[in-house]
């Protein structure tokens, strides 16, 4: 047990950019956990946890979608812990009868095993209609045909008294294509992330509750040589445990100055990311702010905006267990450069 | 309402990004899709000495405008808590 106060850290593995580290089905989770046990607190996004059926749920960890991670870290939103909440089940009216089935069996399911909130159930009046696309940089994207529908379905939730909302929209089949088959065998871009954020940014932006996508597939031919970190997807017939695990205890979105906020950007002591994907909003603002930022360099993906490129001062970690070594530090009010060798001398102001 | 992508090369000036790159992406993103347009996600994807950083985002265009056909709950195979809580 750490006797030091928690350092509130930021850890983001952005979607959809192939990440060594999390940017499978759920692989994130691991670091997530260890940094979640240096820190005392972590606050992270949901793609970094989610693994289809496979999730883990520690108080330490908060579970923030995307563009509510970036609206806290800009100072924008502030988050406040709840004991749980009543997730609404959001289902795209593309999703086929049998596939619609699997889901709400998957929301059954953790109803009466994990004793989870969950409903009520509602179906769009018209198909999502999601499409996917590269952008290009080669990091996934993708589209809706019908944004409308899907923001109309969530206010009608939240008006049936949702205080989250899992989503489960009809993703095209693809099962041949290359990119399906090297992702699955560990050398490709989440196709899906891309898609998926789009989709959880427009409700969470629209509604202010907390919000995350799983999609909805035609399950994929046995392959015996799938990734290790690609399986957790092919573990059962839907991608939602993990949502509805981690909305159901997903903080409250509130405005910086409201009092029953507990957790603030300025809180932040740490935020972690790959070294070659330093140039999102959520770390551009924490390092303006003053927040150190971790740069892992083991986990390497298509980008390449790195500290040198953006001119921002890192503390380089090969590796998430250096990262929570230095987080460690960090909340023990150590100097990093204490601890590597040569020992750097003390900067000095010169004389004018 | 529509989703549109969008793609901008920016010479940052010296100093801190963000308050550089927010204005100059709206602005982008004004100019291609309308005045309705506003920032969904982006992130800096490449950045090169000649050219700058390259940044992609993802703009949603237009209002979401009167309510219209409402979705229906569906009462039939939603899961037996949801009967309880309509």
């Amino acid at each position: 047990m750490n006797s030091s106060p928690p350092l509130p850290t930021l850890l983001v593995i952005p979607t959809g950019v192939g990440c060594e580290v999390g940017g499978y089905a759920g692989d994130g989770l691991p670091a997530a956990r260890l940094l979640a046990a240096a820190s005392g607190c972590l606050v992270t996004h949901p793609n970094v946890l989610n693994g289809a059926a496979l999730y883990w749920s520690d108080r330490r960890i908060h579970y923030v979608e995307g563009w509510a991670l970036d609206r806290f870290a800009c100072g924008e939103l502030a988050l406040a812990p709840v004991a749980g909440r009543r997730v609404g089940l959001l289902l795209d009216s593309g999703i086929e009868p049998e596939l619609r089935a699997r889901q709400l069996q998957a929301a059954e399911a953790c109803r009466a095993t994990l004793g989870l909130a969950i409903g009520p159930v509602l179906t769009t009046a018209a198909p999502l209609g999601v499409g996917l696309s590269l952008g290009p940089s080669g990091t996934s994207w993708g589209t809706l045909e019908r944004p409308d529908v899907l923001l109309r379905a969530g206010e009608q939730l939240v008006a049936a008294g949702a205080t989250a909302i899992a989503v489960v929209a009809r993703f095209p089949d693809d099962p041949d294509s290359d990119a399906l088959a090297a992702y699955r065998h560990g050398a490709g871009v989440d196709a899906l992330a891309g898609a998926e954020a789009v989709i959880s940014h427009l409700l969470v932006q629209h509604l202010g509750i907390p919000c995350a996508h799983a999609p909805a597939l035609a399950p994929l031919p046995l392959d015996p040589q799938l990734d290790s970190r690609a399986a957790a997807e092919e573990l059962g017939h839907t991608f939602l445990p993990c949502v509805l695990v981690g909305l159901s205890r997903a903080p409250d979105l509130l405005a910086p100055q409201d009092r029953r906020a507990s957790l603030r950007a300025e809180d932040l002591g740490a935020v972690v990311a790959p070294a070659g994907a330093l140039g999102g909003e959520a770390v551009l603002a924490s390092v303006e702010r003053g927040v150190p930022l971790i740069a892992v360099s083991g986990n390497p993906c298509l980008l390449q905006v790195d500290g040198a490129a953006l001119g921002l001062p890192v503390l380089p970690a090969a590796t998430y267990c250096e990262a929570a070594g230095l987080v460690l530090a960090l909340r023990e009010g150590l100097d990093p450069g204490s601890l590597t060798r040569p020992l750097g001398s003390i900067a000095r102001i010169p004389q004018p | 309402m529509r989703l549109e992508p969008l793609e901008i090369w920016f010479q940052p000036a010296a100093g801190a990004l963000l308050p550089q790159l927010r204005p100059s992406l709206i602005a982008a993103g004004q100019a291609q899709a309308g005045a309705s347009a506003r920032l969904l996600r982006w992130a800096i994807t490449a950045a090169e000495p000649a050219r700058g950083l390259r940044i992609e985002a993802v703009l949603v265009v237009g209002d979401l405008g009167a309510a219209g056909q409402a979705p229906a709950f569906d009462e039939s195979s939603r899961p037996s808590v949801a009967s309880e809580d309509c």
